[in-house]
């Protein structure tokens, strides 16, 4: 079981690798199996084709990217300290505060590149798959909680794709606002109902 | 320059034709005699109106989002009172070729492109087209929660217009009400 992750693990990683240097429309399973040093036959047991590994390779994203999402608004672990009269806050800051590595710089680079909003729906169908269970738990409207959290995690997604694509920086007005936002509060239909 | 109805019936059926080829090939593989010959006009027609492909294509996208964003005004500026009645179908601005061609043009390729560099220069602008009624005071003081308001609206609201359904609009629009109050306890959506 663990070589059979291990072999999947070294062909993601082989494309991460070809990614820096190439799209993904311009890498073939050839020079895919000659990076990871696999065989044909080995390739296509794991996967069906290039775009396969992509896939993988997106999920595996997305689902950290979550995870920070959901550590920000809902558990507020804070992970950058902001100076109040600065104006923007760097991507620098930005990936270092979420300890994003550089393989992942260049996957949510292809991410921003792509400008597609199903990918965004993508991103957020998974926020909102937490969210439902998490709703039922504390007894919570769940169509009017999954809806709220969608607002906000496709509103933040998109405003940060957005102004990093025009300016390679984010305002900080939002980054401060989203820091005191209180989604708990926003959950349970907090405006008194 | 307004047009005259015969121009816009022309449109009409350029944007008909539009659709049936997009649904078939990507729109940069698209050509100008594919489009006249699927809309049955002469090319020269065509030339009469656009200089190229990408002109028309640019207009037609830079049409659509005008549009979407109107009807997302329209609902936004109804409030509580007035959702229910501005959620009805016979309410609803777009027409079925609208909704194929938002499919398949402002929901997939450069989505964030054609709302940046059509239509807004700035968040400001962005903000400003959308609820007029907004002073520049407001929006510098909010700039943080109207982003986030804006973007979520949007971001909630685009995928919806397709395949459009009046109850499920006001239901959900009765969320971004209660979201628009916590954020604003003191405001009224659209004022």
């Amino acid at each position: 079981m663990d070589t059979k992750n291990n072999t999947k693990k070294r062909i993601a990683d082989a494309l991460v690798q070809l990614l820096y240097e190439y799209n993904a429309d311009e890498i073939t399973v050839a020079a895919l199996i000659a990076k990871a040093e696999v065989s044909k036959s080995t390739f296509y047991r794991h996967f069906s084709d290039v775009y396969d590994v992509y896939d993988l390779l997106f999920e595996d994203l997305s689902r950290r990217c979550l995870r920070i999402i959901l550590d920000i608004l809902l558990h507020k672990k804070i992970p950058l300290q902001l100076r109040q009269e600065k104006e923007v806050v760097s991507a620098e800051v930005l990936a270092e505060a979420l300890a994003f590595s550089e393989d992942d710089a260049i996957l949510a680079q292809k991410l921003l590149d792509s400008k597609d909003i199903r990918l965004i729906s993508q991103l957020t169908e998974q926020v909102h798959k937490c969210i439902v269970p998490l709703a039922r738990q504390r007894g919570l409207d769940v169509n009017r909680a999954s809806f709220y959290t969608r607002f906000i995690t496709n509103g933040t997604i998109l405003l940060v794709l957005d102004s990093y694509n025009r300016h390679r920086c984010v305002d900080a007005a939002i980054v401060m606002f989203l820091l005191q936002l209180d989604v708990s509060a926003l959950l349970p239909g907090g405006v008194g109902i | 320059m307004k047009n005259t109805d015969a121009e816009q019936r022309l449109f009409n059926r350029l944007d008909k034709a539009y659709c049936v080829l997009l649904q078939e090939k990507s729109p940069d593989k698209i050509t100008v005699t594919e489009l006249t010959k699927q809309a049955d006009m002469a090319r020269a027609t065509f030339y009469l109106h656009f200089d190229s492909m990408e002109q028309f294509h640019l207009q037609c996208v830079s049409r659509l989002l005008s549009l979407c964003l109107r009807q997302c005004t329209a609902w936004f500026c109804a409030g509580r009172e007035g959702i229910q009645q501005a959620c009805r179908r016979s309410r609803f601005m777009l027409t079925p070729t609208d909704c194929a061609l938002i499919e398949k043009l402002i929901l997939t390729d450069g989505f964030l492109d054609y709302f940046s560099v059509l239509h807004f220069s700035d968040t400001h602008t962005a903000m400003r087209i959308f609820c007029p009624q907004w002073t520049d005071g407001f929006i510098e003081e909010n700039r943080g929660a109207l982003s986030v308001f804006f973007a979520g609206f949007l971001a909630s609201t685009l995928p919806c217009l397709p395949n459009y359904n009046s109850r499920a609009m006001c239901t959900q629009m009765a969320y971004i009400f209660e979201i628009w109050e916590y954020f604003f306890p003191d405001r009224k959506p659209g004022t």
